[in-house]
């Protein structure tokens, strides 16, 4: 491989992967303040958010500039189509971040749930982080049998970060009551919940990509 | 960025026929500059303009100035060997004396007074190291150049082009004789080469030109069309005949 082929790979890996961390670094900082209840640090994450955005158009950019200069076949063009699927996911995870960080912070503030339901936040939370831990490993692993056990590690944590939420979402609307604002507040936390769950799917659509580059076949998530 | 080669209003016959037009140009000092265009465009023509390769054809008339290193080398009194000591070529088909590996790099050095008898091992040893072809030849230095493989015999070229100490090394598509393993090995060479010389390279192979070259230039007709770093010629060219080229649309 030539030296600035590979050159452009690596900065395109290296942004990934910090793009992968900035998600992490917000979803961990809020796991820290939703157990110690510091409910001011939801309202730090959307400024570390942003900076992903900027990655990912510099990652589409590199990779369109790569795919001109360097007509890559196979497992080369796999995974430049894969990782540019990839910025897209990860978009879309900081969105999800983003909102329920923004979301919840009032409504933790505000003591809308009771310990069991932040006890399964935290789960949820816990498992949303995980599953991207995995996905770091992922990227950085060229073997693809220890991809495949990360993979399936991430379907795991998708399930439980189902479950979770359809747990969380019994919890709180067993408490709806007859106090209007309080019930509206509840109905709208759950889409916020929601959003967290979503992080998790979209650590699947990125371990899907992964395999998709990896040992070929469709593109189907 | 320190220009090496800068030609201004070159004009080139052949008898009555014009094969380049008002070429203005300024090649950058430790860049690849790849010459591109479908075949008869003039690219090969303008390549051998700048080592003063065209005055060995009668036919030849040439107006304009072509400056390498700030040095008009068509002014009147230049010495023609000194511009070709200062501008290594390397051709298509690898062309080795027939003589030794040893032979093939020391001899240029030795013929310019460059280098006493005891400093020759070390000029060859220094010049197939720079190529690359140390290691495959270092038992061997005394074999002749023309028992090495087709893509050695390139890489033994490219020794001999660098042992005289050049500004830049011309080449006229390098690898077109070549396997694709040689190809790879003769491109990563020229990556590395370009830290110390200049390169100006004829490629048909326009992967080639995207994959190494820092800067691209596209003839057509005698004309360049378009000049301008590798990156915007393969992804935003600015002419229509460029895009069209190279995209295939013709040549």
């Amino acid at each position: 491989m030539l030296k600035n082929y590979r050159r452009k790979l690596d900065d395109i890996e290296n942004n990934l992967l910090r793009m992968v961390d900035i998600i992490l670094t917000a979803n961990s900082g809020m796991l820290n303040a939703t157990k110690e209840k510091d409910y001011d640090f939801f309202g730090s994450c959307e400024k570390q958010l942003k900076v992903i955005e900027d990655l990912a158009f510099k990652v589409d950019n590199t990779i369109v500039t790569t795919l001109a200069l360097f007509s890559p076949e196979a497992k080369d063009l796999r995974e430049l189509v894969a990782i540019l699927k990839i910025t897209n996911e990860l978009s879309r995870a900081r969105s999800n971040v983003k909102n329920y960080a923004l979301d919840m912070k009032k409504y933790f503030a505000e003591g809308l749930f009771d310990e069991r339901t932040i006890n399964n936040i935290i789960l949820l939370q816990e498992s949303s982080i995980k599953s991207f831990r995995a996905v770091v490993e992922m990227i950085k692993s060229d073997d693809e049998n220890e991809s495949e056990k990360l993979y399936n590690s991430i379907l795991v944590e998708e399930d439980k970060a189902d479950e979770l939420y359809l747990m969380i979402e019994q919890e709180v609307l067993a408490t709806v009551c007859d106090n209007s604002k309080i019930s509206v507040d509840k109905m709208n936390s759950l889409k916020a919940i929601r959003k967290l769950e979503k992080v998790t799917d979209r650590a699947v659509g990125v371990a899907d990509l992964i395999m998709f580059a990896q040992t070929g076949g469709e593109i189907t998530h | 960025m320190e220009n090496i080669v800068s030609v201004e209003n070159l004009n080139l016959w052949y008898g009555d026929n014009q094969a380049l037009k008002n070429i203005n140009i300024n090649m950058y000092k430790h860049k690849i500059t790849a010459l591109i265009g479908p075949s008869g465009c003039g690219k090969s023509t303008f390549l051998r303009v700048i080592n003063r390769m065209n005055d060995l054809i009668d036919s030849v008339h040439i107006e304009g100035k072509v400056k390498v290193d700030n040095e008009d080398i068509y002014a009147k009194g230049v010495d023609v060997v000194s511009v070709r000591k200062k501008v290594g070529m390397v051709f298509q088909k690898p062309n080795p004396f027939p003589k030794s590996i040893f032979e093939n790099i020391a001899y240029a050095p030795r013929v310019h007074g460059m280098v006493s008898k005891k400093e020759e091992e070390d000029l060859v040893e220094r010049a197939l190291k720079g190529a690359g072809l140390w290691d495959e030849v270092k038992d061997s230095l005394h074999e002749p150049g023309t028992s090495l493989s087709g893509g050695q015999q390139q890489r033994l070229c490219i020794a001999r082009a660098i042992a005289v100490k050049p500004e830049v090394i011309l080449m006229d598509e390098p690898t077109s004789a070549l396997d694709p393993i040689s190809t790879e090995k003769i491109e990563a060479l020229m990556l590395e080469l370009k830290k110390n010389y200049s390169i100006i390279t004829v490629t048909h192979n326009m992967q080639q030109a995207s994959r190494i070259a820092d800067y691209t230039a596209f003839f057509h007709l005698g004309d360049l069309v378009e000049y301008d770093e590798t990156e915007s010629i393969f992804l935003n060219p600015k002419e229509k005949r460029t895009e069209d080229y190279i995209t295939g649309r013709f040549g």
